[in-house]
């Protein structure tokens, strides 16, 4: 791997001819159109859906920007909503790079609400804390998030461990570790568990104290603006990864070929262990980010309610890639909050019921599409790089 | 093409001028917008539906009221929202009163209602108002279900012929357990009354599955639950949770033909699933209740108050007066009627005091773990059936008050 890859793929530019541009042109042509092909198929799909239910299109697309973008307000909770989902997707997309189905990343954000919940209990709320550590609400809110992140990061690594060692596929690994997750969370939280409040018949915790609570922005009370940093920090670190470290290199390398890639001198146990250690870790602050959100402040009977599964569709949406990740994030998060509105809206000003999991199905409607459409590109129009040309060897390593 | 773009612009232009037509009518009468917030589906054939016809009631009765409801509000359906913003979506809408019906909403409403002074709210079920620790503008309104449970109990005494019946409940809290305890009340009273067998041979068992409905892969599945108690033996199911899984199970059950009935909760026409093995539903009416807060907005005479309606005696099924009804299952016999009306105009009498009434929370009533609950021919108090609890009177403040507990011969446990 290092020798070949060690090669600069420059040296293949004077060769480039008019030919070859227009060659790779339409080897580009199918990859663009594919996604656009599959939006464009889920969004007729929908629409159908919609004229069928008695709905106008016009009318829903209305709502959608209305709930979603029309005003400041509302544009503040499309990103409360939004930061953890990008979060968990940017985790997500180490593991998918290395070829790894991190299923079990809706436990990994449970875990990590309640490692943060515990961590504001045994600081914040608790008379006498570990250690005897007195923090100010800084300590306490760094605090939760390491909490958060270890509590995430261990529960990926039993995942992980599982794989590596117990020869468990992670998709069965964390489907079961997300029902255990959810089940803890679960005896927490309800029929008089230990950490819900006596007296209490909601199924959450108590209210987070003032001094545990994230800065909310003046205007907006349901926004943090410390979940904006955050995420825009891993951003940055995940574009790092992915297109700098060499560690990124390995990732892609056996998420290629598992076998080549360790035949070739990268240790992949440990890179696996260590890429689904990193994304529980995010998916565990973006955990804390939804029971520390300041409309919330509780850890609830579902503290994720299936973000994660919208981040593995975010993810298979962008290609895994963490440059599009933020956009495709961002229209989901769009797509979940205008379609709460456009609810709503036809029922309250239309006498129109939609069906709840309208926007649920339009979300993985565009996905299936849009790995359909990759998939025909793929049987029908191969792109050079999967056919076995020689002299395209450097493009196989850069890919 | 162009055809459908005219069409589509003439359907938009219609359904404008729809709307801009139809808002200076609706206006120039006495208009009041009301909020009504589910935990559930609003076709759940139970609890939530039960609170949107109430909605569509006031619709009915109030000139110019306007409900906007949003279903399935909880965490696992709605991700992407709170409370928070669905009361802000709906006081932009012109929402006057809210009414919160989940004691899921009961913190996040009193949270909320102080952002909304000149808004007035109801958590359904609540009981801030009753403490003085709720906003001036959050009330509470909950019916005397312990009623309806006693029939359904009574109802299914009549019925099993193992003694052995079970309860799906939700989760375990003051109210839940109230209900519990009295299904087993009603139902001893009638298997030793109207069976003439020895009530604590009656065996009947709750299973709680974690919340008031199915939530896959975070509750237990109430359908499993169900088949478990009919493999138990037990051949009545009744059901504590917002939906339908006891009466659908029975009748799946039924029609391999076993002998198994089912009691439904909350909602009027829950029986209308499996008619044949119903044996009645004890239903909430909260269409009264909710007409009477709206008219008080609109009218500005509104204040807060903790309310806990029960039936109307004189026809606990009149939807304009009773709060808390039963409606009779196919699967009574006339015999079985004739039993349980003489039951419910025994606890009717009871209720309003008459002589020779039938008061069932009268002790010696001890709990599962030994403590009494009420000492030989002591009453409880309306504060110690809410709470199921012998302290409730004497509490200073929510705290202090025990947990609820299950009655003595209840086989399941609030741990």
């Amino acid at each position: 791997m290092q020798q070949t890859s060690k090669q600069p793929t420059s040296s293949a530019w004077p060769q480039w001819s008019l030919q070859m541009l227009w060659r790779s042109f339409l080897d580009m042509l199918p990859a663009m159109l594919a996604p656009l092909v599959g939006v464009v198929v889920a969004f007729g799909i929908i629409i159908l859906i919609l004229k069928w239910q008695g709905a106008d299109a016009q009318v829903a697309w209305d709502y959608v920007y209305e709930g979603s973008l029309a005003t400041a307000a509302k544009r503040a909770d499309l990103v409360a909503f939004w930061m953890p989902l990008a979060l968990t997707s940017l985790g997500l997309v180490l593991t998918f790079t290395a070829g790894l189905w991190n299923i079990g990343v809706e436990g990994q954000i449970v875990m990590g609400a309640i490692g943060a919940t515990w961590a504001i209990r045994l600081f914040a709320e608790s008379k006498a804390p570990p250690l005897g550590l007195e923090m100010g609400r800084t300590g306490i809110l760094i605090t939760s998030f390491i909490f958060a992140a270890i509590a995430g990061a261990l529960w990926a690594t039993v995942a992980a461990v599982l794989k590596t060692r117990g020869g468990v596929n992670e998709i069965f690994g964390g489907v079961a570790l997300n029902f255990i997750a959810q089940t803890f969370n679960m005896y927490l939280v309800s029929n008089g568990g230990p950490w819900q409040p006596a007296g209490s018949r909601a199924t959450e915790t108590a209210r987070f104290p003032k001094i545990a609570r994230l800065p909310a922005m003046e205007n907006y009370r349901r926004l943090s603006p410390t979940t904006i940093y955050m995420t825009l920090a891993a951003f940055v670190v995940v574009v790092v990864i992915m297109y700098i470290s060499r560690w990124g290199l390995q990732l892609r390398a056996q998420g290629k070929n598992e076998k080549s890639a360790f035949l070739l001198g990268v240790h992949t146990q440990r890179n696996a262990i260590a890429a689904m250690a990193v994304c529980g870790g995010m998916a565990g602050v973006a955990g804390a980010f939804r029971v520390m959100a300041p409309d919330v402040v509780k850890l609830t009977a579902t503290p994720s309610g299936g973000i994660g599964f919208q981040a593995i569709l975010v993810v298979l949406l962008a290609a895994t890639s963490v440059l599009l990740v933020p956009f495709v994030s961002f229209a989901f998060a769009v797509l979940s909050k205008g379609g709460q509105r456009m609810e709503s809206g036809f029922q309250w000003d239309f006498d129109i019921t939609l069906d709840r999991s309208l926007v649920r199905v339009l979300q993985s409607t565009v996905v299936l599409m849009v790995v359909l459409a990759f998939g025909v590109r793929n049987r029908f129009f191969p792109p050079r790089s999967v056919q076995p040309i020689p002299d395209d060897e450097e493009e196989i390593d850069r890919t | 093409m162009f055809r459908k773009a005219i069409v589509l612009s003439l359907a938009v232009v219609l359904i404008l001028s729809g709307v801009i037509v139809a808002a200076p009518r609706a206006s120039a009468q006495d208009e009041i917008t009301f909020g009504v917030i589910l935990v559930g589906p609003k076709d759940d054939h139970g609890w939530s539906q039960a609170h949107y016809e109430a909605g569509r009631y006031v619709e009915e009765n109030l000139p110019g009221a306007k409900m906007i409801a949003l279903e399935s509000l909880n965490s696992a359906a709605r991700p992407e929202t709170t409370l928070d913003q669905v009361v802000e979506d709906m006081v932009d809408q012109g929402a006057k009163i809210i009414f919160t019906t989940s004691a899921d909403f009961e913190v996040d409403t009193s949270v909320v209602a102080e952002f909304y002074p000149d808004v007035a709210f109801v958590n359904i079920s609540g009981d801030d108002a009753l403490w003085g620790i709720a906003p001036p503008n959050l009330g509470n309104i909950m019916g005397q279900m312990e009623y309806g449970k006693m029939i359904a109990g009574c109802a299914a005494a009549l019925k099993t012929e193992s003694g052995k019946i079970g309860y799906i409940g939700p989760l375990v809290d003051p109210e839940t357990v109230r209900l519990t305890n009295s299904v087993y009340l009603g139902a001893r009273y009638c298997y030793e009354h109207y069976r003439g067998m020895n009530p604590d041979d009656l065996d009947l068992a709750v299973t709680w599955i974690g919340f008031w409905f199915n939530i896959p892969g975070v509750t237990l599945d109430p359908t499993e639950v169900a088949n478990a108690f009919l493999d138990e033996g037990r051949d009545v199911l009744l059901s504590g949770i917002d939906t339908t899984e006891a009466i659908v199970v029975a009748s799946q059950r039924a029609a391999e033909g076993e002998t198994v009935w089912a009691v439904p909760y909350d909602y009027q026409g829950a029986c209308e699933t499996a008619p044949e093995i119903c044996l009645g539903v004890p239903y909430f009416n909260w269409g009264p209740a909710y007409l009477r807060a709206v008219k008080a907005v609109q009218e500005g005479t509104w204040e807060a108050s903790w309310e806990w309606d029960g039936p109307d005696w004189a026809d606990i099924n009149n939807p304009d007066t009773s709060a808390v009804g039963f409606v009779y299952g196919d699967g009574l016999t006339e015999d079985d009627r004739a039993m349980l009306d003489e039951f419910i105009a025994a606890l009717g009498a009871g209720a309003m005091g008459e002589e020779g009434g039938l008061n069932l929370w009268v002790g010696p009533l001890n709990f599962q773990d030994g403590s009494v609950f009420l000492e030989e021919g002591e009453t409880a108090t309306p504060k110690q059936i809410w709470y199921q609890a012998r302290n409730a009177e004497e509490a200073a403040s929510l705290e202090e008050v025990t947990p609820p507990q299950l009655l003595q011969g209840v086989t399941g446990s609030v741990e």
